[in-house]
Parts: C-alpha cells; structure tokens; sequence
C-alpha cells in the first residue's frame, strides 16, 4: 500500500534527528505564529494565491532564503567536520552523512537558493521596468513558484522521512544507478529537481514572451534597460537547456524505475554519456545565474555613477555573444574523462573565448565610473566586492580551460573555490546587491545603510577566508568532498581557516537578519518618499512606493533608452491622458493544487507507492485541462477606482 | 473570455491537440522500440533514428508551439536560428564527443598509440 | 567609525588576504607546484605562463577599479563629469582587442600542449616504458605489473627516470587517479582503457589519490607511489613469491568486495591477463547489445588476444 514506505525510513542517527527536528521545529513555529496572528486567511488570499508578479517575487525570495539558511547550516557542518577530521580524528560525522551533506547543500544552493533569488527579482523587477502592469502569463508564473516549491519542499521531505543522494550535486552513474545507490536518496534528488526544473522552464517560456511582447510602447528592444537584456538572454538558455535536463534526470529515472539500460555499464549502457547530457545542461546553468547578476550591477553602477552605461550596444553584443558561446564549452567539465587531445582543445579554446565578452563587461562598467559622479551607497559597495572576487574567479577559470592544466586540478579544492569564487562572488553578490537596490520600490522604504555596510564587509572577508585556503588545498593535492584527511599532509590548518571563513559568511547573514529587523522599526524614517529614492534611471522608479499592485495606473509611452532619467531632465509634464479600466487576473488555488499533485507524485514514486502515483499525475492533468478550458476571468478595476487611489497615494507622498 | 459553447470535440485546436499528443507517443516509442530491437548499428539505423526525431520536431512546432500564428515573423526567425544552433551544437557535439571516447577506451589494441600519434603527424623521436 | 575608514579597511584586510594566500603559493610546500616529473613539470610550465597571461589583465581592471573609485566619488564633485559620455571607439577597441589578443596566444599554447600532454600519449625517450595496470575498486587501488607477475594494492614501485604506462579500469563507480607530483589526472570506467603515461624523474615517495566520489569509503583511497632506482625497482618486483598471498580470479572476486584495506599488500599475480578478465565482465555482456552507433573501428576486430575475441 505505502510501496517501500515505513518507519526504518525514519531518521536514527543524533545529527539527523537533530536536523529533522529543526525542520518540523521551524516548520510548526511558522504555522504557529500564523494561527497566533489570526493570519492563515490573509495569507492565502493575498499571497499564496495572488498571480502578482511581484507578491511571487517575495515568496520566491523568502523560500530561497530560507533554502539559504539551510545550505549555509550544511556548509558550516562540513567546513566544521573537515576541520577536525585529521589523521585520527573522524570528526563528527559519518562519510556517508558527510556526502549525503555536501550533496544537499550543492543541490539546494544551486536550485533553490539561486534560481530562487534570480526568478524572484525578475518577477518583482521585470514588468515594472518594462512599463508593463505583469508577466506574459500570470497563471503560468504561480504554477512556476509553486512546482518550485515543490521541488523545495521534497529535497526537505528527505530530511525527514528517508535520505538524500550521496552522489554529488549532480549524481553521477553508475555510483547514482541502482546498483551502487539502491535507497531512495538519488530518487529523492532527481524528483525534486524535475518538478523545480519545469518550473524554470515554464518561467523561462513567461519571460521572453514578456519581454518580447509587453514592452511599453516606443520601447525598442535598444531602448530597453540592460537588465531587461541580460533576463531575456539568460532564459534564452533556460528553455534550450532545461529541457536537456528533463531528459537526461527522466533517462537516470527510468534506469532506477523500470530497469532500462542508458547509464548502466552492461547491456549497451554508457554512463559517460550522462555525464555529456548533464554538463551540456549544467554549463549553460551557470550563465543563466550570472547573465541577470551581470544585468542587475549594469544597472546599479549606471544609478550610482550618475551616468549612462558605457558601450550599452556592446553591452548587448557581450550577452548575446555569452547565451550563444555557452552552448559550446560543456565539454570543460570533464576534460579529464579521457577524451582526444582535439576534442579537449576544442572546447578548451571556446572556453576561453568565453572569458573575452565577460572581461569586456568589466571595463564598460569601470569606464561608466569613470567621469561619473558615484555615490556608493551599499549596492555599489556590493559591486566593488564583485569586481574583485569575481575576476580572481575568472583567472582561476582561465587556467583551468587549458585541459593539461586541468588535468592537475579537476575536481581537486582548486574547482571547488573556483566555482564558489564565481557563483558567490558573481551571482550571490548580485542578487544581493539587487535586492537592496530595488527593495525600497517593492517595501516603501530603504534598508539601513550603514548595517548594510557591515554585511558586506562580513560577506566579503568570509567569502575570502573561507575559499582563498581552498585553493592552496587543491594545490596541495587535496581532491573535493573528502570527509577526513591524513594529519601528515599539512592541510588541516588551512581547513581551518576555511571554517572561520564561513563563520564570518554566517556572521554576515546574521547582520543581514539583523539590518532587516532594525529597517523594519525604522521605516518610517527611511521611507521612501517619492519612489525614487536612488535618483534612478528606468521606468520603474516612476512609480510610487511601494508600487501598486497595478504597477502603473497609466501605461507609460517611451522614447529614450533611460526614459525616466530623460522625462527629469527635461522636467516633462506628467501624463494628463484620462483613467482607464485595468483588467487583472483574479487569484486562484490552482498553481497550489498542481504543484501538490506534482510534489505528491514525486514522492509517490521515490516511494514506489504506485496507485498515488497515477492518482497525482491525473489530478495534475485534470486540473490543467480544467484551467484551460474554463477560463476564470479576469478582475476589472473601474477608472475610477484607480483615480482615488493614485490620488491617495499622491497625497501620501506629499505629507 | 469565451465560454465553451461548441462542443470538445468539434473544437479544432482541440483536435489538433490530441493529434499532436498521440503523434508524439508514437515518435517517442517508436524511436524506443526500434533502438531496442534492433542488434545492429549502422549509418540506415541513425538515419531512421533522426527521422524520427525529425518528425517529433515537426509534432511539436506545429501542433504545440503554434508556429505559424505569430504576427512578428522576424521573432521565428529568430528562434529557429537560435534553437537549430542550440541544437546543432548539443546533437553534432554529444556524437563527436562520445564518438571520440569510445575510440579512446575501448578494449586496447596495443598499437593504438602508434595510430594516435601517426593521426596527428608526430614521429617518435629519440 | 566613518564609511571611508571602514570601506578602506575593508579593501585593506581583502589584499592582505589575497597576498597570504600568494605568499603560501609561492613558497608552501604544493605538490603541483613541486613537480617531480616531466609531465608535471609541463603542466607547471603551463600554469605559470597562464598566471602571467592574466595578470596582464587582472592587474589594469583592480587599478582603474581603485582610481575611478577614489577619482570619481561624489564627495569630491570631480570637474570631469560627464553623464552623457558613454562611447568611445578608442577604448572599445582596446578592450576587445588586447583580450582577444591574449587569447589567442593562449588558445595556441593550449592546442600545442593539449596535444603535447595528451595523457594516451606516450613519452619520448631512450627507454623502454614500464608498463601498470590500475584498477580502481571499493575502495582501494589494485596495480598490475603484467610483465613480474606481481599486483600490489594502494602501493606502486616505479623505476625513476623511465616512463610509466598506466593502463586504467575500473570495477567500481567511475574513479580518477592522480598523481599530483608527477602530473595530472584521467578517469577510470568500467568496461573501459584509459591510459596516463607519467615519469618520475627523482627518486622520491609520492601520494596519490582518487578524485571522483565513490560511495562512503572514498576518502581513503588513497595510495602511495615509490619512485626508486632501477636495481632497486627490479629488486622489489622479484620479491619472492611462494611468500606472498595469491592473486587469481577467484581471490580476486573477494578482493573486489567493498572495503577500506588498512596497509597497502603485495600480491603474486597468478594470471597474467587479470586486467582484461575484468574488463570482460562488463564487456562480454555489453556486446550482445551494443549498437556502437556508427563507429566503425578496425582495431576493435583485430583487436588483441586480451578482450577474448567476442565478435
């Protein structure tokens, strides 16, 4: 009845019952907070719900965080074990809870914290810029969350009930086929990144058709923030890419389900071909995190400095040039899986022919700071951190594209910082400082400036101590994802630091928590009082703070790239065309519903519980049919409506 | 916003839905079937092969993806490049790739480094 | 304390950190910074010439970062501002150009040594190469040294100054041997040969490690290789066998059983062609039903004695 389901699945182990307890602790303390405020009505009405683009950027945002508290914990027990764990010391966890650790940690940070920050700020972020009142699909956009939610709450699931692969981030046959995994980990694994993986394909699909499509008028493509360029770019990649992942996860899937034979080693099976299909996913994975960060500090060095982007069309040329590039370089991931020198060359050559766009970024934002006039308040301050840690990354990157290099460095500690150089120096530095830049428009007021500061300056050193010594390691001969080490080789000192390191990367969350906290009692006096308070450039600083839920009560029409910074400059007249209706769409259960079938048939499956397996999979294709057919309509709001409150909101602002 | 007056079945993107779906069943498990019956390779079983994933393409383009309704025929032509591209590089990469691994590591023929080396022109100095 | 303080302690404790870490590079003791063959020596070559090659951009972007950042700050209202300048084709080409530049001397460095350091590749020189075949179980190294009759596990001897044929499989998830004192890695696969020529060119005791994850025990696969002179080589591969426990098939099947020996063993290698026997077990199956796409290889049917001719 309940297929492989029962109670050994339950965690035995103190460090796993301990983490289980912490899940269903926070879990049950959320619930009880909200029935203590009375607020589960509210809640699901105007949040869960809601098809607003921007209240499923928060709730993007507030998961990924979350996911990040989690990996951060994952990260400081692993930095902490490798620490002790010299010669004879063991350390306190087991190799298998240490790999099943460093495996969650890389799959949560990657799927649900990244894409998690990435889709949240384009939701909040993009149709504002545009001139737009909401994405292409709003209903797409919830079932997009929801399935990303999912997946989130199924990687968690393991925590509690079962286990989770011990294969790595990316779960590698034959060590991830049945023979050498047969528990339910890897399952666990390939379920929760195929349910969060249709998500981001489906967002993917939104927002190209947004911006291909929504654009206020007059906005040429040209015109448009460099932002709106780096998000289309990057989901260029996401829907050429995701769908490789699909595959490759469904192929492993039916390998471990039904017995098939892709990525075994007998019976006409070749795991190096897994090992092919992931990479050409995973390496366009990695441009799609960076491209929007790339496009977020484009616009905060252009508002600080006070100056037009330098080389904007250049710009634009870089980014294309990177979506197209990284479809032709996957093949450095696994130089040494013992392919011919032509081959290695080859795609050594792109790789590097990657690395030229980038470094063209780099200076056409210096030389927007130079003869601008910066103000460096935190976002800037964000992009100075970025600059240095991210070109150190790209060095590193550099020399491991040579493959006789590489050779000596593959899946050594040196890979290890060097990935963690560019994804927390590139993408989690950008997405940080995005969040900061665009909080006030989505809140009503700035985050406290000088705790800001703090944050950076913790996120900073902790990022230097905890990854610097991880290259001397990988130097030193040290492989990755050793969970005890030899005390004569001299390494334990620097694994050391390396945990200090993260304690400091903590420290800096910490004050993060803490700046929120404190901004949230001071709002009043960091209000946002006549939403703009950066003195920005585009489109979506022309509204007020917090921006309604219809973003603008009149489309805006668009003739300059900057339009918002030309209307100041030229001190233009306010629209003084008459309210119209706005039609939107009413909120609806429906994304919940089919994320929850979909979680349950992911589950269903991990479990060989078969019947709710094919029960979820025809409630999920039910309730699409449904939704397809009977169309729920839409909310009209009268002109009139819309009068009153953006007069309300004016008078607000004036007092 | 339409209600559903005419009936499922006369509905004629409806129709062209449950074409598609059964199209795309029947390329997926064809092409499935025949790899797994089929105990030889050879240059006639590709070939069947990527007609079969040629028609998927075209299942999927037409009956799915709407191609021929958008009002901006420059966006398709866009796309088309791009994906061709994408795909083109996925596809002609992964063969050359795998291709040039099992040359590699097959069960040795002892003189396959004289071979390797004579490929690339190189002589064995001394 | 003020901003500009902290800010500028902030960038002053970044670059004291940076400049540690370069100083332990530079002078700790770092096994593929230490290179003890010819092999590794190239790929240090190789490393070296990279740095230098990046630098030459790192270095211009972390100065014009400073400059523009203390130049061109608000406070001190700078009298070159110009909001609209946001073009210049003298600054575009330079910044395209020189990387391009760059890059494409280092594109031919990297298709010369890709080539050169190809790891099927074998090494020139006067002697004749010794060669080892490595298999990589749970969770240990077995070395087969085909030509003495000898196999040892997580311990390999090797004559200094002769090239070494490493001929690698694996009977276990897909694993990766590396040497790194004597040069850089290849994976090992079941059912499939990939090679590694190495050389030792000082005499010496080298680890090695396995740098693809395994299952739990995969930590301490770890080996050591002894780098020693020819007679004392030969002395090693004659220790006498009646004293030594047999290696056959059938003692091999508990050998390849998961689990984390505690000192390396010397085997005598009863059957001289143990390595392509347990090729075979993922070969021989893997015939029936394998297409091979459209590879077409001569040398797979004339193929040696060793895969057992299943054609």
């Amino acid at each position: 009845m309940l297929g492989k389901l029962n109670l050994d699945a339950l965690p035995y182990d103190p460090i796993a019952i301990g983490g289980a307890i912490s899940l269903i602790g926070g879990t049950i303390g959320i619930a009880a907070l909200l029935t203590y405020k009375k607020r589960w009505g509210w809640l699901y009405k105007e949040w869960l719900t809601s098809l607003d683009a921007k209240k499923i950027g928060i709730m993007y945002i507030v998961v990924a965080t979350l996911m990040l508290l989690r990996g951060l914990m994952d990260a400081a027990m692993l930095r902490g074990q490798t620490a002790i764990a010299s010669g004879e010391n063991s350390g306190y966890l087991t190799s298998d809870h240490f790999q099943q650790m460093f495996s969650a940690h890389g799959t949560i940070m990657i799927f649900f914290v990244a894409m998690g920050l990435m889709f949240g700020l384009i939701n909040l972020v993009l149709p504002l810029m545009l001139g737009a009142r909401d994405v292409a699909f709003p209903f797409l956009n919830s079932v997009s969350f929801w399935l990303f939610f999912a997946g989130m709450a199924l990687v968690n699931t393991s925590l509690i009930i079962g286990e989770f692969s011990a294969a790595g981030w990316l779960a590698y046959p034959p060590l991830s086929g049945l023979e050498y995994s047969p528990g339910v980990g890897v399952d666990y694994w390939i379920w929760s990144l195929q349910i969060a993986g249709i998500g981001s394909l489906l967002s993917g699909i939104n927002f190209i058709t947004t911006i291909l499509k929504m654009r206020a008028p007059g906005m040429t493509l040209m015109k448009m923030p460099i932002f709106a360029w780096s998000v289309l770019t990057s989901m260029m990649l996401v829907v050429t890419a995701f769908p490789v992942l699909t595959v490759t996860l469904g192929l492993l899937s039916l390998d471990r389900l039904l017995g098939t034979n892709f990525f075994t080693t007998t019976l006409g099976g070749d795991p190096m071909m897994y090992v092919n299909l992931i990479w050409a996913w995973g390496h366009p994975e990695v441009y799609i995190l960076i491209l929007p960060a790339f496009g977020i500090f484009s616009e905060i060095v252009a508002t600080f400095s006070r100056k037009r982007l330098f080389g904007y069309k250049s710009m634009v040329i870089a980014l294309l040039a990177i979506a197209v590039l990284s479809y032709i370089v996957w093949l450095h991931h696994f130089f040494t899986m013992g392919a011919g020198p032509n081959v290695n060359a080859f795609f050594g050559i792109m790789t590097m022919i990657i690395a030229i766009p980038t470094g063209v970024k780099v200076f056409n934002w210096l030389f927007t700071m130079y003869r601008g006039s910066i103000d460096f308040k935190n976002p800037m301050i964000w992009f100075l951190g970025f600059v240095m840690t991210f070109t150190i990354g790209g060095m590193t990157g550099v020399m491991m594209s040579v493959p006789a290099i590489d050779f000596q460095m593959h899946n050594s500690m040196f890979l290890v910082a060097h990935f963690h150089n560019m994804i927390i120096g590139g993408v989690v530095f950008g997405y940080i400082a995005g969040f900061i830049y665009w909080f006030p428009k989505i809140f009503g007021f700035r985050l406290h400036e000088k705790l800001g500061t703090y944050v950076v300056g913790a996120w900073l050193i902790g990022f230097l101590l905890a990854f610097l010594p991880l290259y001397i390691l990988g130097l030193k001969g040290a492989t990755r994802r050793l969970d005890h080490y030899d005390s004569s080789l001299g390494w334990q000192w620097l694994f050391i630091i390396s945990a200090i390191g993260v304690g400091v990367i903590l420290l800096g969350v910490g004050l993060q928590l803490l700046q929120l906290y404190v901004s949230i009692k001071q709002r009043h006096k960091l209000r946002d009082t006549n939403g703009d308070p950066w003195n920005g450039r585009t489109l979506e600083w022309s509204t007020p703070s917090p921006a309604p839920f219809y973003n603008f009560a009149k489309l805006p029409s668009v003739t300059h790239r900057d339009e918002f910074w030309e209307r100041k400059r030229s001190k233009s007249k306010p629209d003084a065309s008459p309210y119209e209706d706005i039609e939107l769409p009413r909120n609806t259960p429906d994304g919940i519903i089919i994320a929850g079938m979909a979680g349950a048939v992911g589950f269903a499956l991990i479990w060989h519980i078969w019947w709710l397996a094919a029960l979820g999979l025809i409630g999920c294709i039910v309730i699409l049919i449904r939704r397809s057919i009977i169309n729920p309509g839409e909310i009209i709001i009268p002109a009139a409506a819309i009068k009153a409150y953006e007069n309300q909101l004016l008078k607000r602002t004036r007092s | 916003m339409s209600a559903p007056t005419k009936s499922l079945l006369q509905d004629k993107s409806f129709k062209l839905y449950v074409q598609g779906f059964v199209f795309s069943l029947i390329f997926t498990l064809a092409a499935y079937f025949f790899a797994t019956s089929n105990t030889s390779g050879g240059l006639l079983f590709g070939i069947t092969l990527a007609l079969f994933a040629f028609g998927q393409l075209l299942t999927q383009l037409i009956c799915f993806l709407h191609l021929d309704q958008e009002s901006k025929p420059r966006y398709n032509q866009m796309a088309f490049i791009y994906t061709a591209l994408t795909v083109f590089a996925i596809v002609a990469g992964s063969l050359w790739i795998m291709h040039n691994l099992h040359y590699n590591m097959k069960p040795q023929d002892p003189n396959i480094e004289q071979k390797i080396l004579e490929n690339e022109g190189y002589e064995i100095r001394q | 304390m003020r901003k500009k303080t902290f800010l500028a302690l902030l960038g002053g404790l970044s670059f004291f950190i940076i400049a540690a870490t370069v100083f332990v590079l530079i002078t700790g003791d770092n096994a593929v910074l230490n290179p003890k063959g010819e092999i590794a020596q190239k790929q240090f070559d190789l490393i070296v010439f990279a740095t230098a090659l990046s630098l030459l951009v790192i270095l211009p972007v972390f100065a014009l970062t400073i400059y523009v950042s203390i130049k061109y700050r608000a406070s001190k209202k700078p009298v070159d501002y110009q909001p609209d300048w946001d073009h210049s084709k003298k600054a575009e080409t330079m910044w395209w150009g020189i990387p391009i530049f760059i890059i494409i001397i280092l594109s031919v460095v990297t298709w010369k040594s890709t080539h050169e350091l190809d790891p099927f590749r074998p090494i020139q020189s006067t002697k004749e190469p010794l060669e080892i075949q490595v298999v990589s179980l749970q969770w240990k190294w077995l070395f087969i040294y085909p030509e003495y009759n000898i196999a040892s596990v997580n311990y390999a001897q090797i004559p200094v100054d002769r090239p070494v044929k490493f001929v690698l499989t694996s009977d276990a998830p897909m694993n990766s041997f590396w040497i790194p004192q004597l040069g850089g890695m290849i994976y090992t696969m079941t059912g499939m040969s990939t090679q590694l020529h190495l050389i030792a060119n000082e005499t010496g005791t080298y680890n090695g490690v396995s740098s693809n994850i395994s299952g739990p025990g995969f930590a301490d696969m770890r080996f050591t290789v002894d780098s020693t002179a020819e007679s004392e080589f030969y002395d090693w591969t004659q220790t006498s066998k009646p004293t030594l426990a047999q290696l056959d098939t059938t003692t091999y099947n508990e050998l390849r059983k998961p689990s984390i020996p505690p000192n390396p063993t010397l085997f005598y290698l009863k059957e001289e062609d143990l390595y392509w026997k347990i090729m075979e077990r993922y070969t021989h199956s893997s015939h029936k039903y394998h297409h091979g796409s459209n590879i077409k290889n001569e040398s797979s049917s004339e193929s040696s004695e060793h895969s057992g001719g299943h054609h």
